[in-house]
């Protein structure tokens, strides 16, 4: 689904070239649960900002699902947004001023389902979350584990084939970050949904399948495309 | 999708709420500000087009020219019309005349009830008036309410004045106690937004019975009293009448006996609605407006639309943080840029449509007091004309897109990898473009405050300068051929018996005012065959004691030289100049022909010379004059038109009753009606007076605008360096220090902002004063206007800082830093 081929990632300052990412290169199959790991700074979150298009690689070749990502334009890659990819942060990034049902619908405007069968889904996603009753509250009147149960939520709702969490559960106490790790397990292994996750916790990445370990923007261990 | 962004909006809108009210009081001030000019523009435009066929309405006018004087006139000779008529039956439907007598003002009486009034707005016309303009008879029929002679129609309000709920048709008013006219039409009151005013028309043909001694009164071609328009057929052209109106001047004009060689004349049609804005020709109906006035009012209105959507512009990018994390959000969620860039513009036309709705409020609210500023009756009704409510839509959606543009393209270019990284969008670009915008706003308050300050003081000068002779305590009586011109002297002698009178003279035209007339006097010296025209002045006895006016050679009229009643004439400073003398005192002696080539000539010899003093307004200069005696009664009828009496200071009630009793004994006729001389002077001011009071509420405005847009940014920028402020108080530094920590960017900017302004204001400003022949004191004054302005603006803006600085000063520092 994923194959990064010697991605390269800097930033040019005044007198040097500072890479955030170095000749990356990284094979993830559809259905993969894929644990990236590394110290802060290591780049986690810039690769899978380029696994995600929200970040353009300096050098490299990215294909995505066969498909060259360097070749698409704002629009196509706006269309696999809505489509096939959902993201999941640590700081969760609701929007302040939408309500709990608000936040979890806003993907589905973005794909024009219609009225009735938008309503259906938003209910479906809350009920399977457990805040039915939350669904009016605004994200600050919601504890950090209920707003990051949301934006999961809001990440499922669109039926992404690929979910991309930047240590989801970063900010949360261990119960709750239990709860976000069982639902990612139950997608990948009952819907097949490919989730790449960046964890700084051994206890969370092991509820995937594959460790990659990031140091300074390359990767160290377990690099199955060197084990295979 | 669109109920999202409703609410998005409108939650936004609602938390942040110092920001909304700014913004959208903002807006709605300016919005409601170009509104009334905008009102005040289309009314004077749409002057006339009340006359249902005003497209083909024309009105005659004549440029006579001669080898030194070019005049332009908006009358012509009585028989033009009738002529032309004649002469193109093929391109003119109709044509008709206006005569006022060439007074302006007008006596009727009802004799059963013994009232009398005296009439400005009274003309005889022909009765194809109603077939031509639009006016709404009452009562009457059209076709037959001015056909014969002695025929008059009035309006709804005179027939009350005259006649109060009697009902007037067929009952008869008499005019200037010469003939009766009998009522036979009453009609609503003529349109304000005309360029002529009408309260009452009589027949044309009625003339006849005025003139009866004179049945040849209509021939003169070289007379050009009447006011012709006409009505041109459907599909003429009015150029192809034009080119053919040579054929009337050498048919009619230059065939006429009288018609001096060396002048020619042209006639040209003027459209009936570009008369108001376009026209200032000599004997107009009444002083037109100008479009320049609407040129500059729009530009101000332009002025204040731009420093309010300028506020809009700054606040929303200033705030752009809040929305970052949300538009980085929705672009991961698949938003195209393109369907934020509608977003954000949406939430712009919500903002003006609330804007607006406020602002049309606004507008209601202040119509009442705008009015009056500005003279008009002015109203504003959302219903009455179907284009409005459209109208208003486009306003908002042009304000909406002009002031929403550059925050949605800005908002909407966030990339979510910066936005949700949480590295700071502010970016130095849109910090810099705001910084200009401020600039710019500060720089159209500057240009505004000193352009009013500069017009007030020109305004004040004019009205308080010197004009060489006392204006002050002087009583103006009209006596136009009335029986006081009949009994002058005897009514001098009468007023004159009481104590608080000082003293009485008459005289051609108001002293001080702008209709002054030119006589072909000229002296001697420069030989029989001069043609040229020097201002005149005709007066009686007493009138240099009367005015206070300083004799610098000679003496004044005297009864005690029996000589001066046919031999004397009195000149100014200026004529002794133009005589090419040394000193006043040789001038006296000087030869004056009046009318040196008629065959009745007269010659005068100079008595006595005035200092200078400014016998027409202060926008003409002082011009050489010739002071002429009228003595008797029939040269007094021919050329005397107002008396004026010196009544001692204080209260005038008294010498006022005195007066009026003497005048209903000496003209028991036209009613008692006087006005005192400073009061008819300010009149000549009134436009520049409008002007100057409307350039200082609008500047105000914009201020206050700016000012709105600037407590927004402090408080932005007193919040976002609310830690900073924390840790340098904690750090011992005062709240003076905290001020200048908050204020000195933006006061760089004002400064900024004078420094663009001062040099255009200039400019413009002395452009403006160049119109002026007497002047304020430039050079002195403005420094003071220009650096008072600018520490005006900069009073303003520091004291709409500091209610932040203080503000952010006064917080716990603990607060602040924790908050963080
Ligand atoms: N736009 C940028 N400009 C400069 N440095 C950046 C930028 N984006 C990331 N970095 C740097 O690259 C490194 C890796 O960043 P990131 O991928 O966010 O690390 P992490 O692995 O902690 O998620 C960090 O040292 C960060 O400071
Ligand atoms: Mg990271």
């Amino acid at each position: 689904m994923i194959k990064l081929r010697n991605i390269d990632r800097y930033i040019d300052k005044r007198l040097q070239r500072n890479f955030i990412l170095k000749g990356i290169d990284l094979d993830i199959a559809e259905g993969d649960f894929v644990s990236i790991m590394g110290p802060s700074g290591a780049g986690t979150s810039t690769l899978l900002n380029i696994i995600g298009f929200l970040d353009d690689a300096n050098e490299g070749e990215y294909f995505f699902l066969d498909e060259p990502v360097h070749g698409l334009n704002e629009k196509q890659k706006s269309e696999y947004h809505r489509s096939y990819i959902g993201f999941v942060f640590q700081a969760y990034h609701l929007i302040d001023e939408l309500t709990v049902y608000e936040n979890i619908e806003m993907p589905l405007l973005y794909r024009k389902v219609k009225g009735s069968q938008r309503k259906s889904m938003v209910a479906d996603m809350l009920d399977r979350f457990n805040i039915v009753a939350k669904k009016d509250l605004f994200p600050n009147q919601l504890s950090g584990g209920q707003q990051q149960l949301v934006g999961v939520a809001r990440a499922l709702i669109g039926s992404p084939k690929l979910i991309l969490a930047d240590e989801p559960t970063g900010n949360l106490h261990s119960d709750q970050s239990k709860e976000i790790m069982q639902i990612f397990k139950k997608l990948n292994q009952e819907d097949g949904v490919t989730i790449i996750q960046v964890t700084h916790s051994d206890e969370m990445a092991s509820y995937g399948d594959r460790i990659i370990n990031l140091q300074d923007g390359a990767v160290t261990e377990n690099n199955p495309y060197e084990e295979e | 999708m669109f109920k999202n962004y409703i609410k998005i909006a409108v939650r936004n809108l609602l938390k942040n709420k110092v920001y909304s009210l700014i913004n959208i009081f903002g807006l709605a001030i300016g919005l409601a500000t170009s509104l009334l000019i905008l009102l005040y523009v289309l009314n004077e435009w749409n002057y006339d087009t009340f006359n249902e066929r005003s497209e083909s309405i024309f009105r005659v006018i004549q440029t006579m020219e001669s080898e030194n004087n070019v005049e332009k006139e908006a009358s012509t000779p009585f028989l033009l019309g009738p002529v032309l008529e004649a002469e193109f039956p093929d391109l003119i439907q109709k044509t008709v005349r206006f005569y006022n007598l060439q007074e302006t003002s007008h006596t009727f009486r009802n004799k059963q009830k013994g009232v009398s009034f005296s009439e400005e707005n009274f003309y005889f016309v022909d009765s194809t008036f109603f077939s031509i303009f639009s006016a709404n008879l009452v009562r009457g029929n059209p076709n037959e309410a001015l056909k014969n002679p002695g025929s008059l129609v009035i309006t709804k309000e005179l027939s009350e004045k005259y006649f109060g709920n009697e009902d007037p048709m067929g009952k008869t008013l008499n005019y200037k106690g010469v003939i009766d006219l009998t009522v036979t039409g009453i009609m609503e009151s003529w349109p304000n937004q005309s360029h002529m005013e009408i309260d009452l028309i009589a027949s044309y043909t009625s003339l006849n019975e005025m003139y009866s001694s004179d049945q040849e009164y209509d021939q003169s071609w070289l007379w050009n009293p009447i006011w012709t328009y006409m009505l041109l057929k459907e599909g003429a052209e009015p150029s192809d009448l034009e080119s053919q109106l040579p054929i009337i001047t050498e048919n009619y004009f230059y065939a006429y006996s009288g018609w001096p060689a060396d002048e020619t004349v042209e006639l040209s049609l003027q459209p009936l609605t570009d008369i108001h804005l376009h026209s200032n020709l000599d004997s107009e109906m009444e002083v037109n407006s100008s479009v320049l006035y609407l040129y500059i009012l729009l530009v101000v209105a332009g002025f204040i639309l731009i420093i309010a959507c300028i506020n809009f512009m700054n606040l929303s990018t200033a705030r752009s943080l809040e929305r970052s994390r949300e538009v980085g959000m929705r672009k991961v969620l698949g938003g195209y840029r393109k369907q934020l860039f509608y977003q954000f513009i949406g939430e712009s036309f919500l903002i003006c449509l609330i804007a607006i709705t406020i602002g049309v409020i606004l507008v209601f609210l202040s119509l009442p007091s705008f009015s009056e500023m500005v003279g008009k009756e002015l109203s504003f009704n959302l219903f009455t004309h179907p284009a409005t409510i459209p109208g208003l839509i486009v306003f908002t959606i042009f304000v909406g897109l002009f002031a929403g543009s550059y925050p949605a393209i800005y908002l909407s270019s966030f990339e979510p990898v910066q936005v949700l990284k949480g590295s700071v969008v502010q970016g130095k670009k849109s910090a810099l473009f705001r910084k200009m915008l401020v600039t710019f706003q500060f720089t159209l308050s500057v240009v505004l405050i000193i352009g009013t300050a500069i017009i007030y003081k020109q305004i004040q000068f004019i009205q308080e300068k010197d004009l060489g002779f006392d204006e002050s305590s002087i009583v103006l009586l009209p006596t136009k051929q009335n029986l006081v011109a009949w009994e002058f002297e005897t009514f001098k002698e009468q007023v004159l018996s009481f104590s608080q009178i000082e003293s009485i003279t008459a005289l051609s035209k108001i002293i001080g005012s702008e209709k002054q007339e030119h006589y072909h006097y000229v002296p001697e010296k420069f030989g029989e065959s001069n043609d040229e025209l020097n201002l005149a002045l005709h007066t009686t006895y007493d009138f240099v004691e009367t005015f206070d006016l300083k004799l610098i050679a000679g003496r004044s009229f005297s009864k005690d030289f029996p000589t001066d009643a046919k031999q004397a004439v009195l000149i100014n400073r200026e004529m002794v100049s133009k005589l090419e003398l040394n000193s006043p005192d040789e001038a006296i002696g000087e030869a004056f022909y009046f009318f040196p080539t008629n065959e009745d000539r007269e010659t005068k010899y100079v008595i006595g010379v005035l200092e200078d003093f400014n016998y027409t307004s202060l926008k003409k200069e002082i011009e050489p004059l010739t002071i002429s005696l009228v003595d008797g009664v029939i040269p007094f009828l021919g050329l005397i038109e107002y008396t004026a009496i010196e009544i001692a200071p204080g209260n005038p009630s008294d010498a006022l009753a005195h007066i009026e009793k003497i005048w209903k004994e000496v003209n028991p006729i036209d009613p008692f009606e006087y006005q005192f001389l400073d009061d008819r002077l300010t009149e000549i001011y009134q436009a520049e007076d409008t002007m100057s009071s409307l350039s200082l509420a609008f500047s105000m405005l914009c201020i206050l605008i700016a000012s709105l847009g600037l407590l927004g940014l402090a408080s932005y920028s007193a919040q976002l360096k609310e830690k900073e402020i924390g840790i340098r108080k904690s750090l011992g530094a005062s709240i003076p220090d905290i001020i200048k920590l908050l204020s000195k960017d933006f006061l760089v900017l004002i400064a900024i902002a004078n420094c663009i302004a001062w040099p255009f204001t200039y400019y413009i400003a002395m452009n403006w004063l160049q119109n002026f022949p007497y002047r304020f004191d430039v050079y002195t004054n403005i420094p003071i206007i220009f650096i008072g302005s600018g520490i005006f603006i900069m009073i303003i803006a520091l004291a709409t800082i500091s209610y932040h600085a203080v503000k952010a000063a006064l917080v716990n520092p603990v607060d602040a830093i924790s908050n963080n």
